[in-house]
């Protein structure tokens, strides 16, 4: 008697701890917010989250969100960029002996994550992220798992990305 | 007493002088002067080109800022905004690209010669009664520095200066001067 009270206590904890989890359920991601999310400025660093159907980004100055169901196309898509950025990726290509040449070859990978929403008054509104590899993807399939529509099904998304890279280097 | 009540006078009479432009006309913070014509933006299109989304989007976005910057505009709206609808004094922007070749930011910076990438876009702006003011095709480039969304940047300052021209088209519309005696008909038009 005393051990099936002990189960039926196990039991009640385990599925507490799993409707939890549940709840709690968020897929998050440091990013920066190249363009067009809220008032944002570009190119602001912060950190991208989706928990309970709301996309949101938070920088040291903004927290701007939207829903999920607002969201008409999710896209990602890998690419990548200059591993030293900004004035200081600019002036190193001065860099003496071709150091310079040699320094914009340094290159981090990195993912696209696209978004098209409607604010409450209908307006189209577009917003991309960049963030570490293998981070967009997740964002995309919590998404669509939260009515968020994509144009491009999540299978094409790598076929579509690799395409336009083999396009880019025969372009070369 | 009476000089100092003379310079009180004159001082009054400057400074109400001083006030008089600033009442006159208020111009915008980039010099222009508004009209009281709006422009809605579609979203740019992808017509039969293969684009990467994240370009579509910084194009749209771009142009957005460009032509509030620009302040020729009353009222700049996105796409599908519903206060637009109530507005018939009013030009749409449609953009499609018509051609894409995306370049590569490392080549570029290599060879400083290859890699530029390029956008071409057709803009076609119209009243709202569907009357084509103004179409052109606008190019985006970037060739030395930059990352390749440069390009959409450079494409939207083109654009913003094209949809001057389709404000100055519009103004000499029918369209134009029928919306503009409803809004304000004591008003003498161009």
């Amino acid at each position: 008697m005393r051990n099936k009270g002990a189960l039926l206590l196990l039991s009640i904890l385990i599925s507490g701890a799993a409707i939890a989890s549940d709840e709690a359920a968020s897929t998050s991601s440091q990013a920066e917010q190249v363009i067009g999310f809220g008032d944002i400025k570009r190119n602001t660093k912060g950190f991208l989250e989706l928990k309970d159907g709301i996309l949101s980004f938070t920088s040291d100055k903004h927290n701007f969100g939207v829903s999920a169901d607002s969201i008409e196309d999710v896209v990602t898509r890998n690419d990548t960029q200059r591993a030293i950025r900004g004035t200081a990726g600019t002036l190193s290509q001065l860099a003496p002996y071709g150091a310079g040449r040699a320094l914009s070859l340094l290159r981090e990978q990195i993912d696209t994550l696209t978004i098209e929403y409607r604010d409450l008054n209908g307006a189209l509104h577009g917003a991309i992220f960049t963030m570490p590899v293998g981070n967009a993807e997740p964002f995309k399939k919590e998404l669509l798992a939260h009515r968020a529509q994509t144009t491009v099904p999540l299978k094409q998304d790598s076929t579509e990305s690799n395409r336009i890279s083999e396009a880019k280097e025969s372009q070369q | 007493m009476m000089r100092q009540n003379l310079l009180f006078a004159l001082l009054v009479t400057i400074a109400g002088f001083s006030a008089v432009p600033q009442l006159v006309a208020q111009p915008h913070p980039a010099g222009r002067v508004k009209t009281s014509t709006s422009i809605e933006v579609k979203m740019i299109k992808a017509g039969e080109v293969s684009v990467p989304a994240e370009f579509q989007v910084a194009l749209y976005e771009n142009l957005l800022q460009e032509i509030e910057t620009k302040g020729g505009f009353q009222a700049v709206y996105r796409d599908g905004d519903r206060s637009a609808k109530n507005n018939s004094n009013l030009v749409l922007m449609d953009a499609t690209i018509t051609g894409f070749q995306e370049g590569s930011e490392m080549a570029r910076q290599v060879t400083t010669v290859k890699g530029a990438t390029k956008i071409v876009v057709h803009c076609q702006f119209t009243d709202t009664k569907g009357t084509i003011l103004l179409q052109r095709d606008v190019e985006g480039k970037v060739r030395f520095f930059g990352d390749n969304l440069k390009a959409t940047q450079d494409f939207a300052k083109k654009a913003a200066g094209v949809a001057d021209d389709a404000l100055s088209a519009y103004r000499t519309n029918p369209e134009y001067r029928s919306a503009a005696q409803q809004q304000s008909p004591s008003v003498a038009l161009p």
